[in-house]
């Protein structure tokens, strides 16, 4: 990876000043494929590789353990390598006119970004005799290339006036003219038929199983926008935005939205009736705005009939053939997401500036919501289309306290600060059109996150297991669908001798109810900085006071064996296992693929295992010395400093009771490179604990 | 001075650059896509229907379903009990198969296959090709869930009615079926094709006859549903499209191999054998589409070791056509005695007397292996003789899914049930298929004398010799084609999924056996471990109880006798299995669907 800057700019008249950014950057990336399952690699190794059987052979080859997982690691042949090159070029002007009353500007950008793949999957050798070799991923020795480029660009030009006038009033006024458009192009080939496992080039690419996709997606979006701002003696702030936008997403009925926007702020502290001393209060600022954006991020093409092009995996007279199926179903219509917020803040500062404080609230309406529509019967026959469906309502706060004083330590001043910022958020589901309310899509009145699950009530016993059978009847214990001691119990919320989730609506929910919420709430940082004589010290903490996670079916790192049987057995499972010598483990009777399989009596969402993953994180602490300025001077230096950075030395949080196994940053998607990033959870490339040591010189 | 005239120029020159980028770029707004294909050109091109039509073929069962399907059947003993046949771990939350996407994406395009631009006799032959495809699903859809939902158009997103729609009775159902075979008959253009991966007119005759013989026969023993009245005309629309086949078609039956291989040849060319196949998932080795039969049918750990019961494998005829079942003391043959002088599909079914495999070039014998086969009878019907090929999907034999005698077995049992098979349709149908095997007797006349044998252990109802005949013959022929199942539910004999899995038999304990006669010891079943072992000898351990538990394999008379294999997990059948629950998520997201009785939750 390397990346070059440049920037400059130059002032061509006394009035005409014209600049130039330019970014190059290029980026590599390796990602190792096996060719045994060809499924990504976290959760291949999770699943396949299994941790007591031997890489290699006596003779030196690979087991065919080793050969189906990650043996060829060993070689380093199968995989993708991802090149990322970024070339970015801003030119603009600043042209003053009017005695510096009007200033134009124009800028225009021009963005590339080429991505370029290459896949190896050759097959692996291995030995399951002596002197015989053998080979898993036969049926593939191909090679991939694909390239792909996003050209975009985008331009503003818009004036401004800005003046200040007698009486302390000051003006600015902003209008002006944006546009955007990207182009991407795509071109993916496959050849089979490699001559040798180390060929690196299609032409060395023999066999006759050719694959070649194209690709191309254009979209472009224009808007026009004006600001006005207008202040009186920094006293009263005022700003009136407007955008007006257009989008190709869109179909032309439906393409335009005008967005605008009005915030407002009052410095108490600068009124002539404010005479607390800046000893006590320095500082009083109360703001408000209320104003609408635009979301337009969606698919191009959403709302136009598309037959997509593919080849077959079955040989039809001869050939595998280019194949397309129906059309994407349209949405009743699309246009842009708006969310309309309103936001109430305030800013303080206390003790002559030391002590400063900040706070927010907002309540934000989202409108025409882009998402998936409802839920339909199977018989529907193809995906549902995303469309404007749903209406959002998120409340919100956010506070900011900040302490920064100095005092004298052995004749030296000690300068030291902190700083807290806490956030949180919910959000509400306002509308959403839900026949039934059913629990599997959103419903008006829905906090989002929320986790609808059963509750445990224990485990059944030799006393009680035979009515198991009739109450559970929809989950199983085992595959065998039997039922003995030690199984997981529901408790009958209804009272009706069954346990269900009757409708699965919210009217009829059965022995289900809201066990938990995934969304993070309480999310906080906290800073803190010292430093004295030279010595500097910081450090930031990181954290999420309240978040839920339910580990999903295939979290074998959760579940270890009730997983898959054949899966690690994790070391934080033991002695939490139920036996008839300890009733009362954390894990029920131990049996394979009861979390996996959707009958499986552990997946189901349930609050005894429902995950409480806040957490807190020691993301960085820093010490370090700045060589004193006599000492560096000799060695013509204009400043040096050594240092030493931790980043991610300590985290801390309930789940860890459970499991030390899973990182409460990383439990969501896994594997992101090779799939959907659905089939695991938490499997992925672990959160690095890093140490720096290091120089700073500035000559 | 100069000053304001540069701003004034720029000012002039900057409003008419913003005016032009205003109108040049709303024209941009206007995006329509490149990189797909849109209606016209699929709809006003014979390419393009072409195209779309290429789809449905992921109707037909993928390269491996083919001979999983009999995992669950009647001869198979397999590594564990199937869930569908045990009490409590089968039922409507883990039930599947209630997906309709394949439906409508024929039905879009029958909706839309109407551009005037395209002659008609164009047009047809390729809303033929989606009809015989239509039908292939709902045919499955109805052996399956029995009734369903009848849809001929793609529903609306807006359409509460259809979504939301009951289920129709099953005849209205099948006749919208042999409907719609009966326009792609007429319709579809081809009439052979010599790489059998194409559907043709015969085909879809043939696929009329496997429907019809099934909705028939289904009637005329499934009593409950009072709708045996209705069976002969089916039965008969099954022998009429049979018999176009025969008559009309061009297939004949693959002898080219002789008696001793004919029959595998079409299990194991890489290329299907066109004279007989008229349909197959065919592999390629150049176009990297291979199947997994070898790694299937050899492997312990892969597949579900699926082997033969010895039961099954008592109804391959003696060569000279007579009942090996009629023969005095054949209940305690051993392995190598009971394989001489059958049927010569039994050589070509299972791994028994001179057959080899090679290994790295060299040619090794290959008796059963206990590693593998439960009961003695290990398939060979799909697997290719190299080992090369075991341990993965690389197997290079495409895959039938219809082959003329298929069509001649409809013929002769359609015929039989109706009442009006003749010596000549026996002769030119199961004569024909039993002479290629290298029966001499009993091929030109139909049986007089009901087998006693497939009475007691099959077929207690059914008197007529011929039907009986025909019953054998199927099962023998078509093992591992995937039928087998359904058969049974048309002629509702599901009860015999719950046989006990029986082997091959076994004289005595401690007593090394060669099974395919090459004078090496292949196997011995003990009950205490014996202190020394034959070298090459699979030593199998029959004691009834295990340090970990009861042991699944014993002889039926505990020192000797046919090997038992997951007697101590009961099979359970109730009529309610003829039929497969709807999925619960189904039922609860269109309540008015109803569930299969039987399978209430």
């Amino acid at each position: 990876m390397y990346n070059v800057r440049a920037k400059g700019n130059i002032q061509l008249t006394d009035w005409l000043q014209v600049y130039n950014n330019t970014e190059y950057s290029s980026r590599e990336y390796h990602n190792p494929l096996n060719v045994g399952e060809g499924g990504g690699i976290w959760r291949n190794m999770a699943d396949e590789a299994h941790p007591s059987s031997m890489l290699f052979n006596p003779d030196g080859t690979l087991t065919y353990t080793a050969a189906y997982t990650v043996g060829d690691f060993v070689y380093g042949k199968n995989g993708i390598d991802f090149n990322r090159a970024l070339f970015r070029n801003t030119t603009g002007f600043i042209a003053n006119v009017f005695k510096n009353k009007f200033r134009l500007r124009g800028d225009f950008t021009y963005q590339s970004i080429a991505d370029k793949q290459k896949r190896l999957r050759v097959q692996v050798p291995y030995s399951a005799a002596p002197g015989v070799v053998a080979y898993v991923g036969t049926g593939y020795n191909d090679l991939m290339m694909k390239d792909s480029t996003n050209r975009y660009f985008a331009s503003n030009v818009y004036g401004e006036y800005e003046n200040t006038f007698a009486g302390g009033h000051y003006l600015k006024v902003l209008g002006g003219f944006n546009y955007e458009q990207a182009t991407y192009t795509g071109l993916a080939v496959t050849r089979n038929g490699l001559i040798y496992s180390d060929a690196k080039d299609l032409n060395l690419a023999l066999g006759s199983n050719i694959v070649t996709a194209g690709g191309y997606e254009k979209w472009a979006i224009q808007g026009e926008f004006f600001r006005v701002n207008y202040g009186y003696k920094d006293r009263y702030l005022l700003e009136v935005n407007g955008r007006y936008d257009g989008s190709s997403k869109f179909p032309s009925n439906q393409r335009y939205a005008f967005f605008p926007s009005v915030s407002a702020g009052w410095r108490v502290s600068q009124e002539s009736f404010w005479h607390v001393p800046s000893k006590i209060m320095s500082d009083l600022k109360i703001r408000g705005s209320y104003g609408s954006l635009g979301n337009g991020n969606i698919n191009s093409y959403a709302f136009q009939e598309q037959f997509l092009i593919a080849q077959s995996g079955r040989v039809i007279n001869g050939i595998r053939p280019q194949t397309t199926s129906q059309p994407n179903v349209l949405p009743n219509g699309l246009t842009w997401e708006t969310s309309t917020t309103t936001n109430g803040g305030i800013d303080m500062a206390f003790l002559n500036s030391r002590l400063t404080a900040s706070g927010d609230v907002y309540l934000r309406r989202t409108t025409d919501m882009f998402t998936v529509g409802q839920t339909l019967p199977a018989v529907f026959g193809t995906d549902v289309p995303k469309g404007n469906y749903a209406n959002l309502k998120t409340i919100g706060w956010e506070a900011t306290i900040s302490w920064r004083d100095q005092f004298k330590l052995a004749d030296k001043p000690f300068h030291y600060g902190i700083t807290a910022v806490i956030s949180d958020y919910t959000a509400t589901i306002t509308k959403y059109n839900n026949t039934n309310n059913k629990l599997s899509d959103y419903y008006a009145g829905q906090k989002l996150g929320e986790i609808w699950g059963y509750e445990n009530d224990g485990y059944w016993t030799a006393q009680n297991v035979g009515q198991a059978k009739a109450a559970q009847a929809l989950f199983k214990a085992s595959n065998s669908g039997t039922w003995l001691p030690g199984d997981i119990k529901f408790k009958d919320q209804n009272n009706d001798g069954v346990i269900n989730n009757g409708a699965n609506t919210v009217a009829d929910h059965g022995d289900m109810k809201i066990i938990g919420n995934s969304t993070p709430r309480y999310s906080y940082g906290l800073t803190l900085d010292a430093n004295w004589n030279n010595f500097f010290f910081s450090t930031f903490f990181q954290g999420v006071g309240k978040q839920d996670w339910w580990p999903g079916a295939e979290s074998d790192v959760f579940w270890g064996q009730y997983n898959r049987p054949y899966n690690f057995m994790p070391k934080s499972q033991v002695g939490k296992i139920w036996s008839e010598q300890n009733p009362d483990a954390y894990f029920p009777r131990y049996r394979g693929y009861i979390a996996q399989n959707g009958s499986g009596v552990l997946n189901a969402k349930q609050s005894k295992y429902l995950q409480n993953a806040a957490y807190i994180r020691l993301k960085n602490i820093q010490v370090g010395y700045n060589l004193p300025k006599t000492f560096i001077s000799r060695a013509k230096l204009s400043a040096a400093r050594v240092f030493l950075s931790a980043e991610n030395l300590w985290a801390h949080s309930p789940m860890f009771k459970v499991t030390k196994d899973l990182d409460p940053e990383s439990i969501g998607r896994s594997d992101t490179v090779t799939d959907s990033g659905n089939s695991g959870n938490g499997n992925n490339y672990p959160i690095l604990k890093s140490m720096t040591l290091g120089l700073n010189v500035t000559f | 001075m100069i000053q304001q005239y540069f701003s004034r120029l720029q000012r002039v020159m900057m409003i008419a650059g913003v005016a032009a980028l205003l109108s040049g770029c709303a024209k941009n707004l206007d995006q329509t896509p490149v990189a797909t294909a849109d209606k016209d050109a699929i709809f006003g091109s014979e390419a393009g229907m072409k195209l779309y039509t290429n789809s449905f073929y992921d109707v037909l069962p993928s390269m491996g379903d083919v001979f999983r399907k009999d995992a669950m059947a009647d001869y198979s003993a397999v590594s564990a009990v199937p869930d569908f046949l045990r009490t409590g771990a089968y039922n409507a939350r883990v039930a599947d198969g209630w997906d309709w996407k394949q439906l409508r994406n024929i039905n879009y395009f029958i909706v839309n296959c109407n551009n005037p631009a395209i002659d008609s006799t164009t047009r047809n032959n390729y809303v033929g090709l989606a009809r015989f495809f239509r039908a292939y699903f709902y045919f499955e859809k109805v052996k399956r869930f029995g009734n369903v939902p009848w849809i001929n158009k793609p529903l609306d997103i807006n359409d509460q009615e259809g979504l939301y729609a009951g289920r129709d009775n099953r005849t209205l159902v099948m006749d919208s079926v042999i409907a719609d075979l009966d326009y792609a008959a007429d319709h579809i253009t081809l009439k052979s094709d010599a790489s059998a991966s194409q559907i043709t007119k015969y085909v879809v005759y043939g696929l009329k006859s496997r429907v019809c013989l099934f909705e028939g026969t289904f009637r005329k023993y499934q009593t409950s549903y009072n709708l045996a009245g209705t069976a002969p005309a089916l039965l008969q629309q099954a022998a009429d499209a049979a018999k176009k086949v025969m008559d009309e078609g061009g297939f004949a039956i693959n002898q080219t191999g002789g008696a001793g291989a004919s029959y595998r040849q079409l299990f194991i060319s890489a290329a299907p054998v066109a004279t007989e196949v008229m349909l197959a998932n065919v592999t390629s080795s150049t176009l990297a589409v291979f199947n997994d039969a070898n790694w299937y049918f050899t492997s312990a750990t892969y597949g579900n070791r699926l082997s033969f019961t010895r039961t099954f494998i008592n109804t391959y005829l003696n060569i000279d056509g007579t009942p090996f079942t009629n023969e005095a003391g054949h209940e305690t043959q051993t392995f190598a005695q009971e394989t001489q002088g059958r049927d010569m599909r039994l050589q070509q079914t299972i791994r028994m007397g001179s057959y080899t495999r090679t290994d790295n070039g060299k040619t090794v014998a290959a008796p059963p292996v206990f590693s593998y086969t439960y009961t003695g009878y290990m398939p060979i019907k799909f697997t290719l003789d190299d080992t090369y090929y075991d341990g993965g999907t690389t197997g290079t034999n495409s895959i039938t899914l219809m082959r003329y005698a298929e069509i001649l077995l409809n013929y002769a049992e359609a015929m039989a049930e109706l009442g009006k098979l003749s010596d000549n349709d026996w002769a030119k149908t199961v004569g024909a298929l039993r002479a290629r095997a290298g029966i001499t007797g009993g091929i030109t006349a139909k049986p007089t004398v009901a087998d006693n044998y497939l009475k007691t252990n099959y077929f207690p109802d059914i008197s007529d010799a011929a039907l009986l005949e025909i019953r054998r013959e199927r099962g023998i022929e078509l093992v591992l084609e995937g039928f087998r199942f359904h058969d049974l539910i048309r002629w509702k004999a599901g009860d015999l999924l719950t046989k006990p899995w029986v082997g091959m038999y076994v004289p005595a304990l401690d007593t090394p056996m060669d099974l395919n006669g090459d004078g090496v010891l292949d196997v011995c079943f003990y009950k205490t471990a014996p202190a020394e072992q034959v070298k090459g000898v699979t030593y199998i351990n029959v004691s009834p109880v295990l340090s970990s538990g009861t042991n699944p394999q014993v002889l039926s008379d505990d020192t000797h006798g046919e090997i038992h294999w997951l007697d101590n997990v009961s099979r359970e059948w109730d009529d309610y299995r003829y039929l497969y629950p709807v999925p619960y998520t189904d039922l609860q997201l269109n309540p008015k669907l109803g569930q299969n009785p039987g399978w209430e939750l």
